[in-house]
């Protein structure tokens, strides 16, 4: 019985041995069923492996220690670093370049409509591409001239505007000369381009026969000097040719010519403007103009010419936008003087001192701050304009003028603008009229 | 009617010409342009003293009141360099205005 029980137990165990060899080996972490006495781990061994285990924690230890330790800043005083010898190759690189990098072709231009009452409808187009150069850090080169198209179909008209070398002397004071921008009021320095100016035309006191110089020939300083935090006082001086009063055209008689830039006698028109920003996004200015403007063998005749301005935009959140307010207004004094004393033009002679003033007052609004993008590129504007010279003079007139008009804004840059004008002159027939224009900068 | 005399003329010039002596006087005449030069490459980042104005406040407050921002992608460095120099003279812009908004433009494009 003994036997036979040993024999089962034995033929078991073989089938079971034979199995276990057949089946997949156990995974390596767990203890095998049939692991042989010499796979046993050993005391020195496992000691050996905790002995190994301890010194990669201390290791451990120590690399997260150093870390800790480590300034945090010093990944981005590695990228610093980079930063620096990347600007270092680029400024290396642009040291070798053919002295083109500093100069810039800007500028701007129009394609305009015009309906005036009493007058035929007129398509116009201009450009008035402006380059500037700086050589140095201190000097900028300057030149613009006016492109457009004659209003007779004569050809085309080209008019310099910009001819000027400026140095800057320090932070506040920079001088120059040639034919630069007079800083007489705000507008032919800041506003006159169509892609700047709300409008599809000047304002009459800033136009064609107005009141206000526009480029001049001579030599300037001018700069600026904060006064406190928020607030800025700017100045501006110079000697120019400075306009000429007219004595030979009888349509015209007593005015001043601002487009000629010879002068018609010895001496210089002095001026200059000061300017005062109490916080930001607001200025007040005040421009003066003296000048002796008679041609050689006339009488003598003075001019002084004044002019105040005033520009804010606010953000006003009521509105949800941006309103955009500008005022200038210019006064204009001659001496009196006697025209076309002979009455060789036809009409004298005539004896009067010009006393003109004219200006304007604009307000525009922009729903900056609403979501639909269609109404926040569009600007609702209106402008008031009064010109007023003397009656007496054949070239006199009192006109005053409303206009109306939506813009939209396609780009920045880019401006399509609308407007109607509503005029009152004497003499002459009112003008009103419809504007288009699409402005754009270069 | 305004009729202004030569006296009046003579005390408004006066007046001018005191707010100019004023303005240097207050603002000294040192050029920052030596400074900015030798720090080019420091970083491409624009850095603003403590106290002062961003070059993007800056722009805010002087230029944006007359136009918008043109793309700033569509000039180089050194061109924005030359553009704002240019915009110095026309806005009457001290020459730390001056180099804080080209910073500002410098890493916008």
């Amino acid at each position: 019985m003994n036997k036979r029980l040993f024999a089962a137990a034995s033929a078991a165990i073989s089938v079971l041995v034979g199995a276990a060899a057949f089946a997949d080996p156990a995974p390596a972490t767990q203890p095998s069923a049939s692991m042989a006495p010499g796979d046993y781990v050993s005391r020195a061994e496992y000691e050996r492996v905790l002995q190994n285990q301890a010194a990669m924690q201390k290791q451990l230890d120590q690399l997260n220690n150093q870390r800790a330790h480590d300034p945090p800043g010093n990944d981005q005083a590695a990228n610093d670093e980079l930063d620096k010898e990347m600007q270092q190759l680029k400024d290396a690189v642009d040291r070798y370049r053919p002295g083109l990098e500093s100069v810039v072709i800007a500028g701007d231009g129009e394609v305009g409509y015009t309906r005036v009452n009493h007058t035929d409808s007129t398509f116009d187009a201009g450009l008035s591409p402006l380059i500037l150069w700086s050589p140095t850090d201190r000097i900028l080169i300057e030149g613009a001239f006016d492109l457009g198209l004659r209003s007779d179909n004569s050809g085309t008209d080209i008019d310099l505007t910009l001819a000027d070398i400026s140095y800057e002397v320090c932070d506040h004071f920079i001088i120059g000369g040639g034919l630069f921008a007079v800083p007489f009021g705000q507008y032919h320095n800041h506003f006159d381009p169509p892609w700047i100016n709300k409008f599809p035309d000047d304002p009459l006191v800033f136009g064609d026969g107005g009141l206000a110089p526009g480029s001049e020939v001579g030599v300037f300083g001018r700069g600026a000097v904060a006064v406190g935090d928020d607030s800025k006082l700017t100045y501006d001086v110079y000697v120019v040719n400075g306009p000429n009063l007219v004595t030979t055209d009888a349509t015209a008689l007593g005015s001043l010519n601002f487009t000629d830039s010879a002068d018609l006698n010895d001496d210089k028109a002095v001026g200059g403007r000061i300017g005062f920003l109490p916080v930001p996004n607001m200025e007040l200015g005040y421009s003066l103009m003296f000048a002796r403007v008679n041609p050689d063998g006339f009488e003598n005749v003075n001019a002084l010419l004044q002019a105040v301005d005033f520009n804010y935009r606010p953000k006003v959140d009521a509105i949800e936008g941006t309103l955009d307010l500008r005022a200038e207004w210019v006064w204009s004094n001659t001496d009196m003087a006697t025209y076309d004393s002979t009455g060789g033009l036809g009409v004298g002679p005539l004896t009067f001192a010009s006393y003109s003033n004219g200006g304007y007052v604009q307000a525009c609004y922009r729903p900056t701050r609403v979501s639909n993008s269609f109404l926040r590129n569009l600007e609702l504007v209106s402008r008031f304009e009064l010109l007023q010279t003397p009656l007496v003079s054949p070239a006199g007139v009192h006109e005053q003028r409303w206009t109306f008009g939506v813009d939209y804004w396609v780009t920045p840059t880019v401006v399509f603008k609308t407007a109607y004008e509503i005029d009152h002159r004497n003499p002459g027939p009112d003008q009103n009229a419809i504007l288009l224009q699409l402005g754009f900068q270069l | 009617m305004l009729r202004i005399t030569n006296k009046q003329t003579r005390w408004a010039a006066a007046a001018m010409v005191a707010a100019i002596a004023a303005s240097l006087a207050l603002g000294g005449c040192s050029s920052g342009k030596e400074q900015s030069a030798s720090a080019a490459g420091s970083t491409t980042r624009p850095t603003v003293a403590s106290g002062k104005k961003g070059g993007a406040q800056l722009w805010a407050d002087n230029c944006a009141r007359c136009h918008n921002l043109p793309p700033s992608e569509r000039y180089s460095d050194d061109q924005w360099r030359t553009i704002v120099h240019h915009m110095r003279l026309r806005a009457d812009l001290t020459g730390e205005e001056e180099r804080e908004i080209t910073k500002f433009l410098q890493a916008s494009n």
